[in-house]
């Protein structure tokens, strides 16, 4: 007998038995749906997560963090206290960085919160400053509206997709060539009796460039991209009082010390670089921190989370398939007669339980599929409630948690089938060892 | 065209404890073309003997030879060949797949014997007509009468040409002038070459169409 026609032979079967079949079959949809839509959240999160790191090029930059953060990381990381003082995170290292060979850019942390604003239409949001040398890096390097700042000082700025739309721009990218106010808190220098003491200062700002919509899974306007001239920022700086910058600014000047960084942004012009210019870096007694460092232990805890939600689903499956099992060995029981009558008339052993074992997988396949487009239907209303939450709670952008990839969707498919067809194996067994002229006589 | 011949065949069944001896050192020879009636009383051995000639069951000593072939030295799988090419069964109680139509019922055993599909239909087809059913091709067994089934499965044992036919009680089940009708389907097989091998305990019925009876006995072969 031909695989087809065994084939045939099943479907002729499970047509005959639809309300077992689809009950059987339904088993295995809800297993297989919550295994796809389990998988895809952990799948979805990693590639989120992994996805991120790499568009902010992640992998290829270090952070030279200051005295305070290096205690507290080296404390995290069970590191022994720094022996010597670290130097100061100040323009003399920065220059100094920038030497380094493999180096490609040095960025100071300057990041201030600030309000934009275009006409009445206004964000409070943080500005980072910049200056040409980072427009090669990610997402600076992805301007198609527009330009990157033309140096490190003069009114211009560069805005994200976000901020650009949160201005009223519509499209975004309309902005360009548009300009907005940027303002800021300072204290009053000659307050009057009446004045209060702060003051608002306000700048006119020409957007030079919209970035393209990116990822962005966290509210961090540094990553989000708007930036302004570096010399700008080191201004805004000085003057502003929200800026905590201000504050270590105002003790280093007390100490009788120059401008002090919180930290310093370090990227090199290859990954092959990272070692040699942090270690470099680290001989000064400066203490650096790489996301690379903890991209093992990101893995390992996406490969805990991934293999979790799949027994979960396996175990779903399991029981999916005993009951697929129990099924075909009440089928077996039921079709005695059936059976001895195709042995009769000529089947093998081999053909019974071929056509038992189609059966099973048919189960599998269609419930695989089935299971396959509840998965999926199941992850968009979670991301539509994930979405709503997070525009509920003014995230900048919302992240995309769910993936389904080929490999998924082709396991999923494989190992559905593969899982009922082995629980139809005793079944078919039994099926294929049932003597015939027995099974006449008492079927 | 080759013979069945029994050589000192018996067939033991255990029944709990106890052991039952359905067949006794039986030998009898049947030759190509014969019509060959089997008589007896209930539990005298007649459906164990033929289940035995078809290859449904093994004998517990002896030798059953078709042709030159030993059933009882023979695999399942060859078994199971034996029951796709050398012989055709028909029983009783029709044993039809109460799911399948007529005609897939009859293109069944030319399914698990490899003819492909399109020749499978048009040799059921065929065979339906030949037994006068060709316009109830598309009933199932449950929209036929008792006659009407018992002809789709000789036309089921016809699917594939076997050389014998063995039919258990085949006018059991049926009333009188049915009956009639399928003894002379059997009459006619054999006016055409075909061996067959009718177990039945109506041998009135019967001795006007086949050529001898072979009696069984306890077990044994009586005459």
């Amino acid at each position: 007998m031909t695989w087809f026609d065994s084939f045939q032979i099943a479907i002729h079967n499970i047509q005959h038995s639809k309300l077992r079949f689809t009950l059987t079959c339904l088993g295995v949809v809800i297993a297989i749906a919550t295994l796809v839509s389990m998988v895809s959240f952990g799948a979805g999160l990693r590639r989120e997560t992994v996805g991120n790191l790499e568009t902010r090029e992640l992998f290829s930059s270090f952070r030279v963090v200051g005295a305070r953060q290096a205690q507290n990381l080296r404390r995290f990381r069970g590191q022994p206290p720094a022996e010597r003082e670290s130097p100061a995170l100040d323009d003399a290292l920065v220059k100094k960085l920038s030497k380094i060979p493999g180096v490609q850019s040095v960025q100071p942390d300057i990041v201030l919160p600030v309000q934009l604003k275009n006409g009445n239409h206004a964000y409070l949001t943080r500005v980072q400053g910049g200056g040409p040398h980072i427009a090669p890096l990610s997402p600076f390097s992805r301007i198609t509206d527009g330009r990157f700042l033309s140096g490190v000082s003069g009114r211009e700025i560069v805005l994200s997709y976000w901020v650009a739309e949160r201005l009223g721009f519509n499209p975004p990218q309309a902005a360009v060539g548009s300009t907005i106010e940027l303002l800021t808190d300072r204290m009053r220098e000659e307050a009057g009796e009446d004045d209060p003491p702060i003051e608002t200062i306000r700048f006119p700002y020409r957007v030079v460039g919209v970035l393209p919509r990116v990822i962005v899974t966290q509210r961090n306007p540094f990553y989000m991209g708007t930036i302004i001239p570096l010399d700008e920022a080191r201004k805004l700086w000085d003057q502003s009082l929200a800026s905590m910058a201000a504050l270590s600014s105002a003790i280093a000047a007390e100490q009788g010390r120059g401008r002090e960084y919180p930290a310093i942004d370090v990227r090199v012009d290859d990954v092959a670089n990272m070692d040699r210019v942090r270690r470099e870096v680290e001989s000064w007694g400066n203490y650096t921190f790489a996301i690379a460092d903890e991209m093992d232990t990101i893995m390992r805890a996406f490969l805990i989370l991934e293999t979790i939600l799949s027994v979960l689903g396996a175990i779903a499956l399991l029981v999916a398939s005993l009951g697929i099992a129990n099924v075909l060995i009440m089928s077996v029981m039921e079709r005695t007669q059936q059976i001895g009558i195709m042995k009769a008339v000529g089947g093998t052993d081999q053909d019974v339980r071929r056509i038992f074992l189609l059966e099973a997988g048919c189960i599998g396949m269609v419930g695989g599929i089935l299971g396959l487009i509840s998965g999926w239907g199941l992850t968009r209303v979670a991301d539509f409630f994930i979405r709503r939450y997070f525009e509920q709670h003014q995230f900048q952008q919302v992240p995309d948690l769910f993936d389904l990839p080929l490999w998924l969707i082709l396991g999923a498919l494989a190992f559905s089938t593969a899982f009922s067809t082995i629980s139809g194996l005793v079944p078919a067994q039994r099926a294929a060892r049932i003597d015939p002229a027995r099974a006449l006589r008492t079927g | 065209m080759s013979s069945l011949r029994l050589e000192s065949v018996s067939k033991e069944y255990s029944m709990g404890d106890r052991l039952v001896r359905a067949l006794d050192s039986v030998s009898l020879e049947i030759q190509a073309g014969e019509l060959v009636g089997i008589a007896g009383r209930s539990g005298s051995g007649k459906s164990t003997l033929l289940n035995l000639l078809a290859g449904m069951d093994r004998p517990s000593s002896g030798a059953i030879w078709a042709g030159n072939r030993n059933l009882a030295a023979m695999s399942s799988r060859e078994l199971a060949n034996h029951r796709q090419h050398t012989v055709g069964m028909i029983f009783q109680f029709f044993y039809l797949v109460t799911t399948m139509t007529a005609l897939q019922n009859v293109a069944l055993p030319m399914a698990f014997s490899g003819v492909a599909a399109s020749q499978r239909l048009d040799r059921a087809r065929s065979l339906l007509e030949s037994v006068g059913l060709r316009n109830r091709e598309d009933h199932l067994p449950a929209q036929l009468s008792g006659g009407e089934q018992q002809r789709v499965a000789i036309a089921r044992a016809l699917a594939n040409d076997p050389e014998f036919l063995l039919a258990d009680e085949p006018t059991g089940n049926l009333d009188s002038a049915t009956a009639q009708e399928i003894l002379s389907i059997f009459k006619e097989l054999n006016a055409q070459g075909r061996t067959i091998i009718c177990v039945t305990h109506e041998m009135e019925l019967f001795s006007g169409i086949v050529g001898r009876f072979i009696r069984l006995q306890d077990g044994k072969v009586a005459n």
